[in-house]
């Protein structure tokens, strides 16, 4: 009678207090702020948890995923080896495009999921600046470089989308009606987000290509812009394209605020570059930089002017702050280039053949991360 | 009733706590509803699901960030950053969960940032296996399935 109560109780209790107990042993955790952990696990974890359950799976291969996945990611250095047989060339979303050192094959490669992209080979022997660009309206991806030869007047801008073409494109670029005859052009190409800027020093028209829509627009640059080619350097402002140059220990630039109704900024934009003399964190690095001019600009972004001196020592000059930093590789190393590790897939992408990472893929980059 | 700068939550076992607006705003949701209607900064503010021993807590946690916004020079980033790791690493697993999906309720995005750190640091090494158990979730694959998925990435097993 006793035991029959007890278990009577037991039961009224279990009743009651099974959703407590069931919460001890196994807590339970909505799904959103599942999602909140995951993005913040290694790519080599979410590859390994996909077969935790169906969910789990779709979710960690959709699009909004990856990309909230990526935003939390922290940024890796790709440093120079010697012994490379491919080269790094540029990088978006954790995809890196390499050159084979011996021949003109390129890939593309996701080295956080160790996939690869086999690309056709490009038609042009030189081809440095080669540009992937992300495409947000079709979520894809586009290479391009522009081709220049030397002593002609017309070159072309050569496109590729990988997984659909099979042989690269070509843009005529038009030649430039704005120089004087005969004027030997140097090119200068700057991508910014999805659009290819190209300048032909001695030419004062700006080539601005559409990537995704592969269309182009020359603009004119007005000649009280700057009085004469040395040194013009193509610049950054806030995502969009610009004109710089260093004179008298500032930096100047013209903004081109609407390339498509070819509108430039009102007056010209003046940052002063006495400070890196200065400030404590800079003195001594400029004394090995004396030559302002020699220093490559990359671009304003948030207030922050992002100077690269060479390969081991980037500036952030916190314009508005007044504040410096220099963000330094370790000792010995040469930073070639960063890489954001995503799960960023391109149709038609394979594993890495695990012999061919035996054999070569395993040393031609030593990735550090920047903890 | 709490003086002029304070506020009283209650948790959902009775427990009162009077902490100062300035601790209390660090969550959205107390913020939204102070913003909102006056009669939340005189009276009680029930906080709905949350127990004393977790808003107990989340209350500690508030105050030193609340403080260290307010004053740089007492309490620096260095000091706040021993106090996130030892606040966490102090936590047992219950008592983590509990305060994950009570700062997600409060929407206090600092905390909920940290804790997700934790528990991703926790599971970043597991087997898929012990993920289903941490999770509570029913593996819906068949065998082959899973074998297929296994398969594309050998090497991150």
């Amino acid at each position: 009678m006793k035991r029959q109560k007890r278990l009577q109780e037991n039961i009224r209790n279990e009743v009651v207090l099974s959703p407590e107990i069931s919460k001890m042993e196994y807590p339970m955790i909505p799904f959103d702020l599942v999602i909140e952990i995951l993005v913040r696990l290694p790519v080599k974890s979410l590859l390994r948890f996909k077969c935790v359950s169906k969910l789990w799976c779709a979710t960690i291969q959709g699009r909004s995923f990856i990309r909230t996945h990526m935003e939390h990611s922290r940024l890796v250095e790709v440093y120079k080896e010697d012994r490379n047989t491919f080269i790094h060339k540029t990088s978006i979303h954790g995809l890196v495009v390499e050159k084979s050192k011996f021949s003109d094959t390129y890939h593309i490669r996701n080295p956080s999921t160790k996939q690869i992209f086999h690309l056709p080979c490009p038609p042009d022997k030189q081809c440095d600046n080669m540009f992937i660009i992300y495409l947000p309206s079709a979520d894809k991806y586009k290479l391009a470089y522009v081709k220049y030869d030397e002593g002609t007047e017309s070159g072309v801008c050569r496109v590729l989308s990988p997984g659909i073409d099979l042989h690269w494109r070509s843009i005529d670029i038009p030649s430039c009606t704005k120089s004087p005859a005969g004027v030997q052009k140097r090119i200068k190409t700057k991508q910014i987000d999805d659009m290819l800027f190209l300048i032909r020093c001695g030419c004062w028209e700006i080539v601005c290509i559409e990537v995704e829509s592969e269309c182009i627009t020359t603009v004119e640059i007005p000649h009280f812009l700057f009085s004469g080619w040395e040194d013009v350097m193509t610049f950054h402002w806030n995502n969009k394209f610009s004109l710089a140059r260093v004179e008298e220990e500032k930096l100047s630039f013209w903004v081109l605020e609407n390339f498509k109704e070819r509108k430039w900024g009102e007056s010209k934009q003046v940052v002063s570059l006495n400070i890196l003399r200065k400030h404590p964190n800079s003195r001594e690095f400029m004394r090995k930089y004396p030559n302002l001019r020699e220093l490559w600009y990359i671009g304003i972004k948030h207030n922050c002017l992002w100077i690269c001196a060479d390969y081991e020592n980037h500036i952030a000059y916190y314009v508005q702050l007044g504040s410096i930093h220099i963000h330094s590789s370790a000792p010995g190393k040469k930073i070639y280039s960063y890489y954001t590790p995503s799960l960023v897939h391109i149709q038609g992408m394979q594993s890495e053949g695990i012999h061919e990472e035996e054999d070569s893929k395993c040393f031609l980059y030593r990735f550090s991360s920047l903890a | 009733m709490a003086s002029k700068g304070n506020l009283t939550l209650k948790s959902c076992n009775g427990k009162e706590f009077i902490v100062e607006e300035k601790v209390a705003v660090m969550s959205t949701t107390i913020k939204n509803m102070v913003d909102v209607d006056d009669s939340f900064a005189q009276g009680v503010i029930p906080i709905i699901g949350v127990d004393g021993k977790i808003l107990a807590k989340l209350i500690e946690y508030c105050k030193e960030h609340a403080e260290a916004d307010e004053d740089e020079e007492v309490k620096s980033e260095e000091y706040l950053k021993k106090f996130d790791e030892k606040f966490v690493d102090e936590l047992n697993l219950n008592d983590l969960y509990d305060l994950l999906k009570a700062s997600n309720y409060l929407e206090i995005t600092k905390l909920l940032n940290l804790l997700c750190q934790k528990v991703a640091s926790m599971i970043k090494g597991k087997k898929p296996e012990e993920i289903r158990r941490i999770f509570n979730i029913k593996n819906d694959f068949t065998p082959e399935e899973e074998e297929e998925i296994n398969r594309q990435n050998p090497w991150a097993f």
